[in-house]
């Protein structure tokens, strides 16, 4: 997926609630090679209005704080920016067990910049 | 149906929830499912009926154990897939500028947006917490 974006010129880069220091654990485990930005503050999450409230859609497994209160996690988005900082294409999904397989989101990348 | 086929079938059942669930589980974490597996709902569904006949038909101890443990299994999948939906949305407009930011990144160099002028960037925000 990753050489797929290079070819098509797209800089890939990840967003996660997480602290940096969890964002480089999950980054080296899951063997990603784009840049992965960790948002514990979630200043960039909140700036693009992804964040996913804590109760709803929780999950048994979903992490809680010391008061058992579950953090916020993030809707996961693609979202594509083009040369001139211009948002192209939203990507949203509908379940957690979605994943953005390569050929949908390059389809969906290439209707967005046509449209623009 | 006598009680022997009940047994059997339900030690079937309890032997196909354990493979395909440790299947689909065991692909979960390696994160390379690309969809939604709707054939996961179809298969506890189907689980759930078969456990649910094999139970109402009087098994002996050892078949409705197996069919009592995959009905269960199944039950909860169903119940946590119910659960998996996502909120849509965001405060975004297409065709108007992405907010500008200054991230750090996982080796904790700054990332900026507005220094990727002149190039298509495709930001992910992940669930975050893997």
């Amino acid at each position: 997926m990753q050489e797929e974006f290079k070819v098509a010129g797209i800089e890939l880069v990840a967003i996660s609630p997480d602290t940096v220091e969890q964002a480089a654990k999950m980054r080296s485990k899951l063997d990603l090679s784009f840049r992965v930005l960790g948002d514990p503050e979630l200043t960039v999450i909140d700036a693009f209005g992804v964040r996913h409230e804590k109760s709803e859609g929780a999950m048994a497994g979903d992490p809680k704080d010391a008061r058992g209160i579950r953090r916020p996690l993030a809707i996961p988005t693609a979202v594509l920016i083009d040369a001139e900082g211009i948002v192209r294409w939203i990507d949203q999904a509908s379940d957690y067990r979605v994943r953005s397989d390569a050929p949908r989101v390059l389809e969906g990348v290439k209707q967005g910049l046509a449209a623009a | 149906m006598d009680q022997a086929t009940a047994d059997w079938i339900g030690i079937a059942t309890a032997l196909a929830v354990l493979g395909v669930f440790g299947w689909y589980f065991t692909r979960i974490f390696r994160v390379v499912l690309p969809q939604r597996p709707w054939y996961m709902e179809l298969f506890s569904v189907l689980v759930v009926l078969v456990a649910a006949l094999i139970l109402w038909s009087g098994p002996s101890w050892l078949g409705g154990s197996a069919a009592a443990f995959s009905l269960a299994l199944a039950a909860t999948f169903l119940g946590l897939a119910s659960m998996a939906k996502l909120p849509q949305r965001h405060s975004l407009n297409l065709g108007a500028p992405a907010p500008a930011f200054v991230g750090t990144d996982s080796s904790g160099a700054a990332y900026s947006l507005a220094e990727q002028r002149g190039k298509l960037v495709l930001l992910k925000f992940f669930r975050g917490h893997w």
